[in-house]
C-alpha cells in the first residue's frame, strides 16, 4: 500500500524577523523548514510502510516563493524526511504558488495523489498558519474519508482504525480506504536520522513539479501585519488612596470596570 | 574502502574551501557543519582580507555576497568621553572587504557542494574516529562512525577534534579572546554619509581606550551594505588578571563604546537586529598545537590560525589560506595512497613558506599588543596631547615637549621607555 505524506515547506517561525514600529514581517528573510508534526506524519508513514509493505512518498508543495534559496531548502527539507526513511519526494513549486490558498492547493495535490496512493498522512497544522484546513479539503476533492487528530493508526485489511484525541475522551474510528488522516504530535516519537541516512537521503528520487493550477484561489491575501501593542502611558501618582481613586477612575473610563 | 575519500567537520570559511578543492579533483567529500546551517553559528567581526580566496577564486567579490570594500580604515583613541581618530582613505582595489558571515560561508558551503561535496548541516560531530593511534574518520553523534582516508579538522577556535586527536594541548585562558558583536541596522545612505564613504565602499574601525578598563582589548566598527557590525574584544586573559578592578560587564562595555559621543553619532536611529557572543582564539600561533597527524589536518580557527595585530585584526584569510595549503597535501597523499602524518606534513612545510612566515612577523606584533599600556596610558596621552595642540584659552600655552613629559611623567612612563615603545611599534608593523 503506497503513502503519501504531506510535507509543508514552513517558515522558521522562531527565525522570523518583524517590525514593531511598521509592523513588517521580513518573511523572504526567513529560512523555512519541514514542520515538526510533518516529521511524526513522516515517521507513521515510514512505520507503516515498514509493516505493510508499499511506498511512501513525502509530497510538498511550496508556497514561500520560488527563489533558488527557496529551492534549496525545500530540497534540505524533504532530504531530512527522507532520511528518516521514505523512498522518494515529489516538489512541486513554482510562480503564483504563493497566492494559492488551500482551495487550490487541495486541488493541484489531489491530481498528484488520486490514482496513485491508498493513505494520505498530514500534520493537524502546519508549523507557520496552522489553519489545518487542508487535509480536510484535499479529503474532500479527493472524495475520501478524512480523519483528524490521530493519536494512534491501525491497517485492517481494507479499513483503517484511527484513534482520534479530543478534548475529554478518545474517539476509535474504521474508515474504509483510500482515506485521509492527520496526526498529532502524541502519535510517536520521530527518529532522528543518522548521517549515512542523510548521505543516502541525497540519491533518492526527488521529484521536482511546476506548480500548474486550473483554478483561482477564493482567498486572497491583501496584507500580512504584526498585532501592534499600544501602551496608554499613563502614570497615576498621588498617596495610596488618592492614587487608588483615580486608578479606578480610569479604569472605568476605559471601559475596563 | 572508507566511506569517503576526506570528511572535513566544519563547513565555515576553512572547512568548505578545503572540501571544494578536493570536490573538484573528483575526491568523494563529506562536509559536515554543526550549525542548522554554515554560517549560522560563528562569530566575525567583519572584514575578509581577499589575497588567500583570489588565489582560489579570482575577483570572488563580483559573485561573492560581500557588503562593501574596505577603502577607509580608522584607528581611534578614547579617552572618557573624548577621543582621536587616525583615518587612512585608500583606492578600491579589491583589498579586503566587509561581509556577514551567516550570507558569505552559504556562499562558500555551495560552491563546495557545486564542486561535488555532500555538505550536511545541523549535524554534530563527536571527535574523531581513532584506530590503532591513527585518524581513520569521525563519530557522529549518537555514536555512529563514518570512515574517511584523510579528516580535516575545521572546526573552529574550540576544535575538539584537534584536541580529542591529541593535536592540541588543553589551552589556557591567555589562548583566548571573548568578543561581542551587534549588528545594528542603518539606511545605506545614512552609512555612507556618516562614515563618509562613496557607493559600495566601506570603513573599517578600531578602537583603543578606557572603556576595556585597561584590559587589553577594544572596539571594532565595519560598515556592511545597509548595516554597521559593531563590538568589543577583550583578551580573556588579561580580563581574569584584572577581575577585581574591572567593575563593568561586556555587555556593559559594549554599551558604554556604543555611547561614546565619537561612537554614537555613527548608529543614532540604527535598529539592533542581531546580537552575539563568541570565543576567539589566540593561541600565540600554535603555541603546542600540531598541525597533523596519521589521518588527519587541522585548518583555520581549529589550528589557531588568528591574528589581532591591533590595527589589523586578521583569522578569515588565514583560514582559507590554510585550507588550500591542506587541500594541497591531502591531495598529494591520497594519490600516493599515503595518508600517514609524514606524508601529511607537506601540509605544514607549504604554509612554513608562506603564510607561517607572516604569522612569525605577528607574534612580534603580538608581544607589543600585551603591553597594556597601550590600552590605558596611550589613547589617554593621544587625546590629550591632540587638545593641547588644538584648544586655546587665556591660559599661556606651554611648549608641547615639556607637556608630554609632564603628561608621560603623570602616567609613569618614562620618555625612555615611550621611544622604546614606539621603536618596538615600528619594528613590529
Amino acid at each position: 500500500m503506497d503513502i503519501a505524506v504531506l510535507v509543508k515547506q514552513s517558515l522558521d517561525v522562531q527565525e522570523l524577523r518583524v517590525d514593531q514600529d511598521t509592523g513588517k514581517i521580513y518573511i523572504e528573510d526567513a529560512p523555512t523548514k519541514a514542520g515538526d508534526i510533518e516529521l511524526n506524519a513522516t515517521e507513521e508513514a515510514v512505520r507503516l510502510k515498514e509493516k505493510l509493505g508499499g511506498k511512501a512518498i513525502a509530497i510538498m508543495l511550496s508556497t514561500w516563493g520560488s527563489s533558488g534559496k527557496r529551492q534549496k531548502e525545500a530540497r534540505e527539507a524533504l532530504t531530512r524526511v527522507l532520511a528518516m526513511g521514505l523512498d522518494g519526494a515529489v516538489l512541486i513549486m513554482g510562480e503564483g504558488a504563493e497566492k494559492g490558498d488551500t482551495y487550490v492547493i487541495a486541488k493541484v495535490l489531489a491530481e498528484e495523489i488520486r490514482d496513485k496512493f491508498r493513505l494520505v498522512l498530514a500534520a493537524e497544522g502546519s508549523e507557520d498558519n496552522f489553519s489545518g484546513l487542508l487535509p480536510a479539503r484535499l479529503a474532500a476533492e479527493l472524495g475520501w474519508p478524512y480523519v483528524a487528530y490521530a493519536t494512534a493508526i491501525e491497517v485492517e485489511g481494507d479499513y483503517v482504525k484511527v484513534t482520534r484525541s479530543l478534548e475529554d475522551f478518545e474517539e476509535v474510528v474504521k474508515v474504509k480506504l483510500p482515506a485521509v488522516i492527520s496526526v498529532t504530535q502524541e502519535i510517536n516519537k520521530p527518529r532522528v536520522p543518522k548521517l549515512v541516512e542523510i548521505v543516502k537521503a541525497k540519491k533518492k528520487p526527488m521529484d521536482q513539479k511546476d506548480f500548474s493550477p486550473h483554478v483561482e484561489p477564493k482567498l486572497v491575501i491583501r496584507e500580512l501585519k504584526v498585532p501592534k501593542v499600544e501602551r496608554k502611558q499613563i502614570v497615576i501618582e498621588g498617596d495610596v488612596e488618592e492614587a487608588a481613586e483615580k486608578l479606578i477612575q480610569a479604569l472605568k473610563e476605559e471601559g475596563v470596570l | 574502502m572508507a566511506d569517503f575519500d576526506v570528511i572535513v567537520v566544519g563547513a565555515g570559511p576553512a572547512g568548505s574551501v578545503a572540501s571544494y578543492l578536493l570536490a573538484k579533483r573528483g575526491y568523494t567529500v563529506l562536509t559536515v557543519e554543526r550549525g542548522k546551517r554554515p554560517g549560522a553559528k560563528n562569530m566575525f567581526g567583519g572584514r575578509l582580507y581577499s589575497w588567500s580566496l583570489e588565489r582560489i577564486f579570482p575577483e570572488f567579490w563580483k559573485e561573492a555576497p560581500v557588503e562593501r570594500e574596505v577603502t577607509k580604515e580608522v584607528l581611534g583613541f578614547l579617552h572618557g568621553d573624548r577621543g582621536v581618530e587616525i583615518r587612512l582613505s585608500t583606492k578600491p582595489e579589491g583589498r579586503s572587504f566587509t561581509l556577514l558571515r551567516a550570507k558569505f560561508d552559504q556562499w562558500l558551503a555551495e560552491k563546495a557542494e557545486d564542486a561535488g561535496a555532500e555538505v550536511i548541516s545541523g549535524f554534530k560531530v563527536e571527535g574523531p574516529l581513532i584506530r590503532d593511534g591513527r585518524v581513520v574518520g569521525i563519530v557522529a553523534e549518537g555514536d555512529e562512525e563514518m570512515g574517511a582516508e584523510v579528516v580535516i579538522a575545521a572546526d573552529g577556535a574550540l576544535s575538539f577534534m584537534a584536541e580529542k586527536a591529541g593535536l592540541r594541548p588543553k589551552l589556557s585562558k591567555e589562548d583566548f579572546a571573548v568578543g561581542a558583536k551587534e549588528v545594528i541596522e542603518l539606511p545605506k545612505e545614512v552609512i555612507e554619509d556618516r562614515f563618509g564613504l562613496s557607493k559600495d565602499e566601506g570603513a573599517a574601525q578600531l578602537y583603543v581606550g578606557d572603556l576595556t578598563e585597561g584590559v587589553i582589548g577594544g572596539g571594532f566598527i565595519y560598515t556592511n551594505k545597509e548595516s554597521v557590525s559593531l563590538g568589543v574584544v577583550m583578551r580573556i586573559g588579561s580580563l581574569a588578571s584584572k577581575v577585581s578592578e574591572v567593575s563593568t560587564a561586556m555587555w556593559e562595555i559594549t554599551e558604554k563604546f556604543k555611547s561614546h559621543p565619537m561612537i554614537r553619532r555613527y548608529l543614532e536611529g540604527g535598529k539592533l537586529v542581531e546580537y552575539s557572543a563568541h570565543i576567539i582564539p589566540e593561541t600565540q600561533f600554535m603555541r603546542g598545537v600540531k598541525l597533523y597527524t596519521d589521518g588527519m589536518v587541522v585548518v583555520g580557527d581549529a589550528a589557531g590560525f588568528c591574528v589581532n595585530y591591533g590595527v589589523t585584526v586578521r583569522g578569515m584569510d588565514f583560514a582559507i589560506e590554510s585550507a588550500r595549503a591542506a587541500a594541497e597535501a591531502v591531495h598529494h597523499a591520497l594519490e600516493s595512497g599515503d595518508t600517514s602524518a609524514r606524508s601529511l606534513s607537506r601540509y605544514q612545510e607549504i604554509l612554513s613558506k608562506g603564510m607561517l612566515r607572516e604569522l612569525e612577523t605577528a607574534r612580534k606584533a603580538v608581544d607589543l599588543m600585551e603591553d597594556e599600556r597601550l590600552y590605558s596610558s596611550i589613547p589617554r596621552i593621544a587625546v590629550k596631547t591632540l587638545e593641547h595642540l588644538f584648544l586655546v584659552d587665556d591660559k599661556p600655552k606651554e611648549n608641547l615637549y615639556s607637556f608630554l613629559r609632564k603628561e608621560l611623567s603623570e602616567e609613569g612612563i618614562s620618555l625612555l621607555s615611550a621611544l622604546l615603545l614606539g621603536w618596538k611599534a615600528l619594528r613590529s608593523m
